[in-house]
Parts: structure tokens; sequence; C-alpha cells
């Protein structure tokens, strides 16, 4: 029988990860007005966005489908299992044995993959633009985060992510950044559901894609 | 060692389980379960309101199946990373000026770069070398003869300089 402070270890963990992750968007958004020498917005903007996005009332299409009301969430949920399962703040987590690095890597591919599908759900041509280049995207990047998850396998001798975590001198901080900045990007993403069209804000393109 | 381990139920392990190990019923079950979290807490703290409004198509939005995406605009970006080296792929678009009335071509062109770099100049070869040697089936019984003394007298003589 499981323990249960190894479910209450896990659950803050993905809480923590959930909570902290418009943080790191916001530090991140800080850092580069000021260095194009803007004040910018403070750290603690994306937090007041998503509440007030989050208010909003869904619009759809009318041809739209079930689809495209279930894919934020889908998205949101896959990302937040992936960001669940690195071992960002304990090791040992509960369920860290269900999947790897292969299978996180999956798991956004599987976000990506809703979200390309949920664009083409409409039929406008829009839409298909933005899920050819969300694909176009995928195609370019998940080899090269794929080839960077076996080199970290291959020092670790093993995909698992405890094991992983173990080895010292492995520096797991750009994978908890690709963990996290993916889960920041699944909370902004699903709140953007209310939107009549799938694609990116014009602002967003450059942020699309999960690279390392 | 994690707190389950030994529990052989739908779990995967390829090698040995301090390398890998995979159980997709459980990662389906986070999945299922943390989307209907979020779909409760934001159902009933924020919003569930929901509006319908005609879809908007970037000002091009035209209902006809002739303007939707298909497979070949789908595949159009990684035609163009990929292609272009790999397969020499070039789209060609005809547009015909306003008030013509023939309709617009796309016309795409992809050459397999193996095909004709490797197997085509081989085939090229041996058809070439068969029309040369096909004048053998052309000779008269005089020349079949000589053709059989010459071979004869030609391996008798590496036979007896070799041995």
């Amino acid at each position: 029988m499981v323990v249960i402070s190894d479910i209450i270890v896990q659950g803050v963990q993905m809480l923590l990860v959930l909570l902290l992750a418009p943080l790191l968007t916001g530090f991140v958004r800080k850092i580069k007005a000021r260095l194009v020498r803007r004040q910018g917005a403070s750290v603690f903007q994306p937090y007041r966005d998503l509440l007030r996005l989050l208010r909003k009332e869904v619009v759809l299409a009318d041809n739209a489908s079930w689809l495209f009301r279930v894919t934020p969430y889908i998205t949101f949920a896959a990302i937040w299992v992936a960001a669940a399962l690195v071992p960002t703040f304990a090791t040992g987590l509960l369920f860290n044995w269900t999947a790897d690095l292969i299978a996180i890597v999956a798991l956004l591919g599987s976000a990506r993959f809703f979200l390309a599908l949920a664009g083409m759900d409409v039929g406008t041509s829009f839409g298909g633009i933005g899920s050819s280049r969300e694909v176009m995207i995928a195609a370019l990047a998940e080899p090269a985060m794929l080839l960077i998850v076996f080199c970290l396998a291959l020092v670790a001798g093993s995909t698992q992510l405890s094991t992983v975590s173990h080895i010292p001198g492995v520096v797991l901080c750009g994978l908890k950044g690709v963990a996290r900045h993916g889960a920041g990007r699944a909370v902004h993403g699903g709140d953007r559901r209310e939107r009549a069209h799938p694609g990116r804000q014009p602002g967003h393109a450059p942020r699309t894609h999960h690279g390392a | 060692m994690p707190a389950q381990a030994g529990q052989p139920w739908l779990s995967i392990v390829p090698i040995a389980e301090g390398r890998s190990s995979y159980n997709g019923l459980l990662v389906m079950v986070f999945i299922t379960a943390t989307a209907s979290l979020a779909v409760y807490v934001i159902h009933r703290f924020a919003s569930r309101a929901l509006r319908r409004g005609p879809a908007w198509g970037c000002g091009f939005s035209d209902a006809t199946p002739a303007a939707q995406y298909s497979g070949v605009s789908f595949a159009q970006p990684i035609r163009r990373v990929f292609g272009t080296l790999l397969f020499h792929a070039r789209d060609h678009v005809a547009m015909p000026p306003p008030g013509d009335i023939r309709p617009a071509r796309l016309r795409i062109e992809l050459h397999d770069l193996v095909w004709s770099g490797i197997y085509a100049p081989i085939a090229d070869a041996v058809g070439f070398l068969s029309t040369r040697l096909n004048r053998l089936q052309f000779l008269t019984i005089r020349q079949y003869l000589s053709l059989v003394f010459a071979t004869l007298v030609t391996l008798l003589l590496v036979l007896a300089i070799w041995s």
C-alpha cells in the first residue's frame, strides 16, 4: 500500500510546478525587456493575465466540434503530467516508474498533436496554416530533444528520471527548464481557448516550439 | 527503488526496472484525472459560459471544400524545409491575370535523388552493355565457330601460363 506522505509529496510537487511556471515566464519577459532597456512588466504579471483570461467566456465557432472544446484541457493535462514526472523539487516520486524521459517527450508530442488537430477542426485555412507550421517545428525540434534525452541517458545509464537525477554532475537545469516552460505554455495556451481561432498570437511565434 | 516495484500489472519493463519502465494505463489515468480536475476547477470557480459565433478565418473564411487545407497543403512547410534539399522539391504556381477564366494551377515537382543518382546510372549502364552485346545474337555460323575456337585457345593459354 502506498504511503500517504508519498502521495502528498507528489501532489505538492505538481502544485509547485504549476504555480511557479508563470513566475518563470514573467522572469524571462522581465529579463528580455531589461535587455532592450525597457522597464518591463512585473514578474507577477502572467498571474494577473491568467486570472483575467480564466474569467472570460468561451467563444466557439459555429462548426467547431467537441475536439476543439476538449483540446485545451488535454494539452494542459498532458504537459502537466510530463512536468509532474520531472523531479523538480523531490526525487523518488510515487509515479516516476510509469514513464521515463522518452515518454515525457512523447507526452509533449501528443499535446502538440492535439493542438494541430484543433487547428484544423474549424476548417478555415488560417487554422491550417497554424497546424502545418506546428508540425513543421515538431519535425525539426523533436529529434533534437530526443538526441538530448539520449545524451542524458547515455551519461546516466538509464532513462528513468530518478536515476538520472541521482547521477552527480548531470545538469538537469535544461530539462527542468523545458518541463517548466512547457507547463507554463500549457497554462497560457489552455486559457486562450476562448479565441475563436486556434492559431498563435503574432507575438507568440518564437515561443511555439519546445526547444531545449 | 520506487514504492510499487515488483508489481507486474500492466507495466512494461523493456530491459531492467532500474533502466526504464512504463505503465501506459496509469499515465492515461493521470491525464484524465488532471484534465477533469482542470475542467472542474475552471468551470466551478471561473466561468462555464459558452458563446457560439461565426468562424474567423483572418478575413478569408471561404466555406468551400476547395479552400480547406488538404494533405498537400499541410505538408507544404515540411516540403519546403526538407524537400528543397533532399528531393529538389519546387512549387510552380501559374496564376492567370484577373479577368481570365482559366483556373490557377499548382504544380509540385519532386525528384528522387537516390533513383536518379544511383539506380538509374546502373540501369543505363546495364542497358548500354546489353545493347552492344546483343550483336552476338546475329553472327553467322562461321563467326560463332571462330568465337568458340578463340575462347578455347584463350582459356588454354590462361591455364598454361597460370599454373
